[in-house]
């Protein structure tokens, strides 16, 4: 083993860690709002991740370099897309999932405070 | 080295069944369409994997780069529809 | 119509040539023959979509730099600093995002923020949106105008928007002393307001 296939392989599988995370905050959060969250951040990390692995192991080839314009361009459209499906949500008033007890709680102890 | 690649690619298809459920049992349409776009980019990386597998990358990059543009294009046209339907009415979603 | 800079042809040539000769493997005169040719018929269909205008602003804009010939440039030394910036922000907000989903209870106290911002064009604003979906705990959900609206996953003060860290570090890309960039800051957090 080598220090390339060490670093790539650290690369990989934590790009594919990431990955789930994603893919498990697409199912275990409320609401659409905070999904997006979940797909814009997340995935985004986890392709650069993944792709600066198979950059490591490739080497410094006409391969890599198409690699890292898929990354740009991935960094580029990824949180485009969520912006464009988020405001179409918006524009429909969607209604974004708010904490419920708590929230309400504080507000009456201010306005009692104030 | 090899096995490492199959290994992550394998574990990537069982990852990409999680958002699926959200595609079938999602509650409104803009759920549906996110998930679908996050499957797409996790099988993005998946065709990655397997053009390293088969030794044949500089073929495999060029699918990835086009799966990537069809994906993205794909949803904005999907939340420009979406955009025209105006403001949600009283009792229908 | 809006004018056409020979010197903007230039560069998207430059460009388009550029990844023509990165996805061909070839460099022989024929293959680069074609790629010349196919550039310049890709120049050619785009340059209606260049003349077409988009925005109002961008219309006002356009006649004000005629008169005053003040050209708002972005400062390519400065992004060298702000892309590694970014990339280590991506980090953090994953980080951020996968505490709040793997742990049990879900600590998230979602929240939606209306505030205003004074940046010098269409471009700082793109910038600002896209980088505000990929810092820690913030998306952008609509831009409008001037008008931003920001959905906050966790609690609001540890994102960078309520200090102005961030929309001053995107107006520092043109400015060297940008004034005060955010304004009007407004907090919703209960469904009657919607």
């Amino acid at each position: 083993m080598e220090l390339k296939e060490i670093l790539s392989i650290i690369f990989i599988s934590s790009g594919a860690f990431f990955m789930f995370v994603g893919s498990l905050g697409l199912i275990r959060l409320p609401d659409f709002y905070s999904r997006a969250h979940a797909t814009s951040k997340v995935d985004t990390l986890a392709i650069i991740l993944v792709i600066l692995g198979l950059v490591i192991y490739e080497g410094f080839s006409v391969n890599s370099a198409k690699l890292i314009i898929i990354i740009t361009f991935v960094a580029l459209t990824n949180p485009t897309a969520t912006n464009a499906l988020a405001r179409a949500a918006y524009k429909f008033r969607l209604r974004p999932w708010f904490k419920k007890n708590k929230s309400k709680k504080r507000q009456k102890k201010n306005e009692l405070g104030n | 080295m090899h096995m490492f690649f199959i290994y992550v690619s394998v574990i990537l298809s069982i990852i990409i069944f999680i958002p699926l459920y959200r595609v079938v049992a999602g509650p409104t349409i803009y759920d549906r369409m996110l998930c679908s776009g996050s499957i797409a980019t996790s099988s993005m990386v998946l065709i990655l994997m397997v053009g390293v597998i088969f030794d044949r990358i500089d073929m495999f990059i060029d699918i990835a780069m086009a799966y990537s543009c069809l994906n993205f294009i794909g949803v904005i046209t999907f939340a420009k529809y979406l955009g025209t339907l105006g403001p949600r009415r009283k009792n229908g979603t | 119509m809006k004018r056409i800079f020979f010197k903007n042809l230039i560069i998207q040539f430059i460009l388009l040539l550029g990844f023509w000769l990165l996805l061909s493997g070839h460099y022989d005169f024929f293959h680069i023959s074609m790629g010349v040719f196919s550039s310049l018929l890709v120049i050619l269909i785009n340059l209606r979509l260049k003349r077409y205008f988009f925005y109002q602003e961008e219309i006002d804009k356009t006649e004000a730099r005629i008169k005053s010939h003040f050209h708002v440039g972005i400062k390519f030394f400065r992004l060298l600093y702000y892309i590694p910036w970014l990339l280590w922000q991506i980090v953090i907000a994953s980080l951020q995002v996968a505490y709040a989903v793997l742990s049990p209870k879900m600590p998230i106290d979602p929240s939606i923020i209306l505030f205003k911002t004074k940046l010098p064009c269409m471009t700082a604003k793109v910038i600002l949106g896209n980088s505000i979906t990929l810092t820690p705990g913030t998306i952008t959900v609509q831009i409008s105008g001037d008008d931003f609206v920001v959905h906050a996953l966790m609690d609001v003060s540890s994102s960078g928007i309520l200090s102005g860290a961030l929309p001053e570090q995107v107006a520092k890309l043109y400015e060297k002393k940008p004034g005060q960039v955010v304004s009007n800051i407004k907090i919703i957090k209960s469904k009657v307001n919607i």
